[in-house]
């Protein structure tokens, strides 16, 4: 086999597999939008912390001042734990409506 | 005294050393644990046959022995310790799934165990309680974070434990988070190949890990000659989460994880608390053309795997596949992390 063949065998092997990817993607879509909103929803979260609780200004005062600052670490530990608890939330939401899904189906046939 | 070696030189070796010793050492390992009866069956096969068990044992030794290759040839001391302490780390949580390998731990007791595998990192402050976050920067959760630690080691090797259910899902899977993770380093602290210092030693961690798991994948990829079994999965999911301390990555290794963490969730959330998975019904059976189909038991826990079957039954292959394309679309998400945090310019 020529060097020539060789090369392109391997092309189209390699053109084969990233097709066969692309082919499972219909059955991925709910868990690549699931990651994506997961994705978007820290993103929109690390800006709030930083426009918003992060412009909190600090006190002269060192009560206040202490209190400001845990204030802020509060709620930012919130806002994470929030992220996590929807981000929980919705992958068994997500689950449990395809096992629903698949019981009709199941019952249909 | 051993001379100064170039940075460059360790980063091959790091990647290297830990390749040859899993791809001499897997072959024997095989050879003994089918000597010593010591194999399970694989029954997502027509012929069910017998693969050798507890790979993750070479695994673990290919870490320790590049571990203490590297620390001979670095020269800075603080260097040396940091890469024995995640040699610890990855050992202790190797050796937990060991013992869960051996005497079948309870599904409390291991999570429990594993919070002890982040000791070494606590005791030897290999950490900074300074998380760095897109647009924020250097947070500082002196106390939070200290609570937290345990967890960042526990909870990755949980997850890689919890995927490593089919041939070669567990190494193909991580291999693509630790991609991730070099380029992010890359990008968040901007180094390049020419010094080794703490952001530098990631790139060392990440090159050991992949250099196991290449060598790991050739054996255990469809039709698997061996599998890893829980010290194999828990040892390289405690090295992500120590990789993730160490380096500082806390961020873009939870979001390269989302499938993990996805599958752990759906585990979790269905069976309502902790269940070892011979506790468990199983999710999954295979159609009469070998594929793999629901069981649709409503006792099953619900998987990931679980999900991709659902609009019909798929080749243990292609769901190695589905596993693959979605760590890879995290693993996307996660390098656009670092390249927001970057953008932020909020590194010191």
């Amino acid at each position: 086999m020529s060097i020539i063949q060789s090369a392109s065998n391997f092309v189209k092997n390699i053109g084969s597999g990233i097709m066969s990817y692309f082919r499972l993607t219909p059955r991925l879509a709910k868990l690549i939008g699931l990651e994506i909103f997961v994705f978007g929803t820290f993103i929109a979260i690390c800006f709030v912390i930083s426009e918003g609780i992060m412009r909190i200004p600090d006190s002269p005062k060192p009560g206040l001042n202490f209190l400001f600052a845990s204030l802020k670490v509060g709620i930012s530990l919130l806002l994470i734990g929030l992220w996590l608890g929807v981000w929980y939330y919705l992958t068994k939401r997500l689950m449990k409506n395809d096992r629903q899904e698949n019981k009709e189906k199941e019952e249909n046939e | 005294m051993v001379p100064s070696i170039a940075p460059i030189v360790i980063y091959i070796l790091s990647f290297i050393t830990p390749f040859i010793i899993t791809l001499v050492g897997l072959p024997l390992h095989i050879r003994l644990m089918h000597k010593r009866g010591i194999s399970g069956v694989d029954i997502h096969k027509e012929e069910k046959p017998k693969v050798a068990e507890r790979g993750g044992i070479v695994i673990l030794i290919a870490i320790i022995l590049s571990s203490v290759l590297l620390i001979i040839l670095v020269n800075d001391s603080e260097l040396r310790l940091s890469i024995g302490i995640f040699c610890i780390t990855v050992t202790i949580a190797g050796l937990i799934g060991l013992a869960d390998d051996i005497f079948n731990l309870s599904a409390l007791l291991k999570p429990f165990l594993l919070l002890f595998a982040s000791i070494p990192i606590i005791a030897s402050k290999r950490y900074k309680t300074k998380p760095i976050l897109p647009f924020i920067g250097e947070t500082r959760l002196t106390i939070a974070y200290i609570v937290l630690l345990p967890f960042i080691v526990a909870v990755p090797a949980n997850s890689v434990n919890m995927l490593d259910v089919f041939n070669g899902s567990m190494a193909t899977t991580t291999i693509i988070v630790l991609i991730a993770v070099f380029f992010s380093n890359m990008i968040v602290f901007g180094n390049g190949f020419d010094q080794l210092d703490n952001s530098g030693l990631t790139y060392v961690f990440v090159l050991i890990m992949v250099g196991t798991l290449l060598a790991f994948w050739i054996f255990n990829r469809y039709p698997a000659k061996v599998f890893g079994g829980d010290t194999g999965s828990l040892a390289i999911g405690g090295a992500l989460g120590a990789i993730a301390v160490m380096g500082r990555l806390e961020v873009v290794v939870i979001i390269a994880m989302i499938p993990f963490i996805m599958n752990a969730f759906g585990i979790i959330g269905s069976v309502k608390g902790l269940l070892e998975r011979r506790e468990m019904a199983r999710p999954t059976k295979m159609t009469k053309d070998w594929k793999i189909e629901s069981t649709r038991d409503r006792k099953a826990p619900i998987t990931l795997v679980g999900l991709v079957i659902q609009k019909g039954p798929l080749h243990e292959k292609d769901v190695v596949k589905t596993f693959n394309f979605l760590t890879i679309v995290s693993a996307i998400l996660a390098i656009v992390i670092a390249v927001l945090t970057n953008l932020s310019g909020v590194v010191s």
